[in-house]
């Protein structure tokens, strides 16, 4: 899955650019000129500024302006884009990238070093809300006109695929500074293949084609109109009627009714997002490893996926945390099993009995020693993401079934971040349904976040004061390793550590999809949650024969 | 009159005032954070610090609040948490959207109960008449988005006549529009009625029937000039309570309106945001108010405000 | 007493509509004893299954029995009605009789505060509250009785107001009687019979607010059954899965319409000077 990743610095700087763009087009067919694609998206409001939003829906529309120095693939690898090559110190802290010469922001302005320079510094000292993602970093330099160096306080194995995540996206400064943070809000300018043209919030937003762009050739479409349809149903009905071209986050029941129709194409990819219950290990009964693993074997997984799914929106975990597409992902289930932690009821129960919870009186809950009962309550939301709280509903019944009494409480989603942000002995929650999504596809975030002990609430974001010695090194080790293999081999051990311990209770991965008529061609679907079509182009003679007229 | 009008003006300066300082202490005082929500589940506590930090939320509560009713009087509303853009920017357009579905189904209703209830009440205590009365207690008992639901079955999925929603075209007006005033139709309709069998019990009217006249002109120009003093406050009283009911409308119908900016910040503690919307409900409220009182005054002359 | 049942009896659309409200509260006690099948049961083999013999009204998604929940949902808002009626009550009212009987600034004060209050429509109010007070049984009590109390304010002020004139009043004061006695010995019992009119008129309000919310996520949270949040969960398989509209909507309309019914004979029957106008 992995392998054409690049990613060590050395590899890198020995491939001298790969593939510029690494674009998959169809390749049957030759890409036609002209035509406004029309995408429908589900997103409300958010900020354009790429300084202060991490929402993906604002990260597809600002993609078609804006571009990185590095570009993530469909397979996970990242290839170069604004940034041509790249080379490492040997005291690996100090990165050093060679820009593509030429290129020159919507406003006329030309891109080079300073310009590199100026936006990353700008994120360090105005607190840019993806600043923690450069992890360490200390400053950025104009070496040359085409060449910019950053420099770390310890070396960074993920800074490379950190970079290719679209809020890093290389703005105008020039605009910026004329214009000030607020104006960016509602404008958006960079060097991509499409300058914004108009923009209404909340309705849509416009693009047309960039005639000075870089890429010689690119791209093919004339605009890009991107329109707001919060409603998923009426996404569905707008794609059959073909008033839209493509559009994301159908339903999840609607899709088995869409594929039926033969001028729609689907497509439905893993997200990097996997749902999980925090434990609280600070409640006795859930610092006892054998209860953990005894809930995450008693949760049918693939009833979660059937019912509220349909079977297609989420898929079943196959390792612990980082899902197919991230870095050093590895397939952890054991031979002749579904998921990991396959659902088998008995398997918890004696797991249950080993951890001395038994149901002593016959009353349906089980109870510990001293005959006290096992309650627990569970925090969750309603709309965070989706199919949140309806999940919440099916654990609810799946730890019934094992003897254990759950009360959810389910909080609307500004509580609900308040009472899950707090310290080990402010906690209140026995347990809380979460997401863990890694939009830079590299496991350093988990890691260095997730499961560190360093990284307990509320500095950190482990919820479960979950504390692991070989978690802690073995996080520190990937942190700074940049040899692929043994980076890879750490992440490895470390997933292994997660099944052997089981600190949460493991649950699906949200699947993302994609819905677009079949002759629009070249349009990608990644599964960070982003959706690029920069480069694709319209069949006019299908399109025709579809009766489409715009 | 006058001295009214300079009055109900004057009445909303300190309402907004205690409104909007009364909407600031309340998000200080519930919980959620809206530093952590734009940060993400994930985000480690320094991230969360930097935006309190670039936002200004860092700042002591009492700096926070002075600031914000600074900009307040000189006609700043301040910018949304979320989007970085002003609040007007936001608000307005909604504003304009929830008054286009809010007056389109206050006509509806106005005139659908103008019809029904004078029908009815010409048809006193026969089947008609108590068909009507049927109909529009039904109308009552029927919560918005249980029409809403219905109306979405049957004429855009079963049907597919009717766009589900937005409002892009004169059509995805139809079922928004009917929804919302069929439930106002149905309450005004029955006051109509009430208002009309009234006035229809008149000496005048048994008058304008001794002499010949139509029933038709009997009722919908005597008994109907005569009880159109109630009905235009009822009137008055319906556009409020539209505007309220526009709130369940706006969210069944994706309906980009103020009442769901207005929910949707509360919940996402958009504090300028939901200030912003209040405020300006607020103000159409009590601007509502004040147009039924001088259109109550215009039709009646007797009455005075003073 | 039973003058006013005498009376009502003769209402034939009052008695039928009071027996089947009477039902409703009924079966609202019973609810955990008389559903067909355990309304919290999931069995995901049983998804989306249309009404059949043993699932009158279908199954959800998650399997569950919909009549069964229909039935235990009838619970939840009885409960949270009446709840959020009396706590409007026991919060107008008090207030309402003291500042109609004491006046002054007090009373102008409370009386501005209630107009701007009753200027914006309750369903709005209820949003403010129960975001504030968290989407709880008792948040949404809170929320709807307080949204609705300035409407008690008013009414029992006027009517206090009305009734400080009389004579025994008058006479109570001059015999130097504490005011708390005066309210509670003289003007309550006058006021009650206005009150309890205006009480069981506004039932079918708070039904409908308490589902509203609900629909909106604010109500009563799941796997507790709603009629309201039932119904938004239905909105999403309206394609696939239209039935699931079926029970919680005829349900609410069932119950709204015997509570205006109700109210409507109650008042009729307290007051016959309006019978004839309807």
């Amino acid at each position: 899955m992995n392998l054409r990743r690049i990613l060590s610095a050395a590899a890198a700087a020995l491939s001298v650019c790969v593939l510029a763009g690494g674009i998959a087009l169809a390749q049957d067919a030759k890409p036609q000129y002209g035509g406004e694609l029309v995408y429908a998206q589900a997103g409300e409001q958010f900020s354009l500024f790429p300084g202060r939003n991490l929402d993906s829906g604002a990260q597809d529309v600002w993609l078609y302006a804006c571009e990185n120095l590095v570009e993530m693939n469909e397979d996970g690898s990242v290839s170069p884009l604004l940034a041509k090559s790249w080379t490492v110190s040997t005291d690996r802290k100090k990165f050093i990238f060679e820009l593509q010469q030429g290129v020159k922001f919507h406003d006329g302005s030309a891109f080079d070093a300073e310009a590199v320079a100026f936006v990353f510094n700008e994120a360090k000292a105005k607190k840019f809300i993806y600043s923690n993602i450069l992890e360490g970093f200390e400053a950025a330099k104009a070496e040359g006109q085409h060449s910019v160096s950053m420099t770390f306080t310890s070396p960074f194995a993920a800074l490379i695929p950190n970079l290719a995540y679209r809020p890093l996206c290389i703005f105008s400064p020039t605009a910026y500074k004329k214009n000030g943070e607020q104006w960016m809000a509602t404008n958006i300018v960079g060097t991509g293949p499409f300058i914004q043209k108009e923009f209404s919030k909340g309705e849509h937003i416009r693009f047309v084609k960039n005639p000075d762009y870089w890429q010689k050739g690119k791209p093919y479409l004339d605009a890009v109109k991107i329109i707001n349809v919060p409603d998923p149903a009426v996404r569905s009905a707008l794609l059959e009627k073909g008033e839209i071209d493509r559009t994301v986050r159908l339903n999840d029941f609607d899709l088995a009714r869409l594929e039926k129709n033969k001028d729609v194409k689907i497509r439905v990819v893993p997200s990097t997002r996997q749902y999980y219950i925090a434990l609280n290990h600070m409640v006795p009964a859930l610092a006892h490893v054998n209860v953990r693993k005894a809930f995450n074997y008693a949760m049918d997984k693939a009833g979660i996926v059937k019912s509220v799914f349909a079977d297609r929106g989420a898929i079943l975990a196959k390792a612990p945390t980082l899902s197919e597409g991230v870095y050093g992902y590895a397939d952890m289930r054991n031979p002749g099993e579904d998921t990991i932690f396959p659902f088998n009821l008995a398997r918890a129960k004696e797991l249950m009995k080993n951890a001395g919870y038994e149901d002593r009186n016959k009353d349906g809950i089980v109870e510990d020693v001293k005959g006290a009962k096992l309650a627990l309550n569970l925090f969750t939301r309603r709309g965070g993401t989706q199919g949140d709280f309806q999940v919440a509903q099916l654990i609810q019944t799946f730890l019934k079934d094992l003897g254990v009494e759950v009360r959810i409480q389910v909080l609307e989603s500004a509580a609900f971040g308040d009472a899950i942000k707090l310290g080990p002995t402010d906690a209140k929650y026995d347990m809380a349904l979460l997401s863990w999504g890694i939009p830079t596809a590299d496991p350093d975030e988990p890691m260095m976040l997730f499961t560190l002990t360093q990284a307990w609430k509320p500095v950190g974001s482990n919820r479960m004061f979950y504390s692991s010695e070989e978690v802690d090194r073995l996080s520190m080790l990937a942190h700074s390793e940049i040899d692929d293999a043994k980076r890879k081999g750490y992440v490895k051990q470390w997933m292994g550590e997660l099944l052997r311990d089981a600190p949460v209770v493991y649950l699906p991965v949200l699947a993302l999809n994609l819905g677009s008529r079949s002759y629009l061609h070249g349009d990608r679907i990644l599964s960070v949650d982003n959706y690029p079509a920069p480069f694709a182009w319209l069949d006019k003679d299908e399109m025709k024969k579809q009766n489409i007229r715009r | 009159m006058i001295r009214l009008i300079v009055g109900r003006l004057l009445f909303m300066v300190p309402a907004a005032f205690l409104l909007v300082s009364f909407l600031f202490a309340l998000f200080h005082l519930i919980p959620g954070d809206p530093a952590v929500m734009l940060a993400g589940d994930n985000a480690p506590r320094s991230v969360v610090e930097g935006i309190r930090e670039a936002y200004g939320f860092d700042q002591p509560l009492h700096i926070q609040y002075g600031r914000y009713i600074a900009k307040v009087f000189q006609g700043d509303l301040g910018i949304s948490n979320y989007t970085r853009d002003p609040v007007v920017n936001s608000v307005i357009p909604r504003i304009i959207n929830t008054a286009q579905l809010a007056f389109l189904s206050m006509l509806f209703a106005m005139v659908v109960s103008l019809l029904l209830g004078c029908v009815s009440a010409m048809y006193w205590n026969r089947p008609l008449d108590k068909f009507v009365t049927v109909v529009s207690l039904l109308g009552i008992c029927t919560p918005v988005f249980v029409t809403g639901l219905l109306g979405i079955y049957f004429f855009s999925i079963y049907l597919g006549w009717l766009p589900i929603s937005g409002m892009s075209s004169w059509r995805h007006f139809i079922l928004p529009v009917i929804t919302l005033g069929s439930f106002q139709a149905a309450v005004l309709t029955r006051m109509v009625r009430s208002c009309m069998v009234d006035a229809l019990g008149k000496d005048y009217i048994t008058t304008a029937r001794a002499k010949g006249a139509p029933e038709f002109l009997v009722v919908f120009k005597h008994a109907l000039r005569n009880a159109l003093l109630p009905i235009v406050t009822l009137f008055g009283l319906g556009l409020g309570h539209t505007l309220g009911g526009s709130v369940v409308t706006e969210t069944i119908f994706n309906w980009p309106g103020l009442g769901r900016l207005m929910v949707n910040s509360i919940l996402t503690r958009d504090l300028p945001i939901t200030q912003g919307s209040i405020f300006f409900f607020a103000m159409i409220f009590i601007l509502v108010n004040l147009l039924v009182d001088l259109v109550y005054a215009w039709v009646d002359p007797r009455i005075r405000y003073d | 007493m039973t003058d006013f049942f005498r009376r009502y009896s003769r209402d034939k659309v009052g008695v039928f509509f009071g027996a089947l409200l009477l039902l409703l509260y009924g079966v609202a006690l019973t609810a955990q004893w008389i559903t067909p099948a355990d309304p919290m049961a999931v069995n995901l083999r049983e998804v989306f299954s249309p009404p059949s013999a043993t699932h009158w009204l279908g199954t959800d998604q998650f399997g569950r029995d919909i009549l069964s929940r229909v039935i235990l949902a009838t619970q939840v808002t009885v409960k949270v009605t009446s709840a959020a009626c009396l706590f409007a009550v026991l919060t107008g009212v008090p207030i309402g009789m003291f500042v109609g009987y004491r006046g002054g600034w007090i009373e102008s004060v409370t009386m501005r505060a209630t107009d701007m209050l009753l200027i914006f429509p309750i369903i709005m109010l209820a949003i403010v509250v129960v975001v504030i007070s968290g989407p709880t049984e008792t948040g949404v009590i809170v929320a709807l009785g307080l949204a609705q109390a300035p409407q008690f304010v008013r009414i029992t002020r006027g009517v206090t107001l009305s009734i400080k004139e009389e004579l025994y009043v008058e006479a109570a004061i001059a015999a130097g009687s504490g005011w708390l006695h005066i309210l509670a010995r003289h003007i309550w019992p006058n006021i009650s019979t206005p009150i309890i009119v205006q009480a069981t008129l506004t039932l079918p309000v708070f039904v409908l607010n308490a589902s509203a919310l609900s629909y909106l996520g604010l109500g009563v949270q799941p796997p507790t059954p709603e009629w309201g949040q039932m119904l938004n969960e239905a909105k999403d398989h309206l394609i696939n899965a239209p039935y699931l509209i079926v029970g919680p909507a005829a349900a609410l309309v069932i119950f709204v319409l015997s509570a205006n019914l109700v109210g409507d004979a109650v008042q009729e029957t307290l007051n016959p000077k309006l019978k004839k106008r309807k």
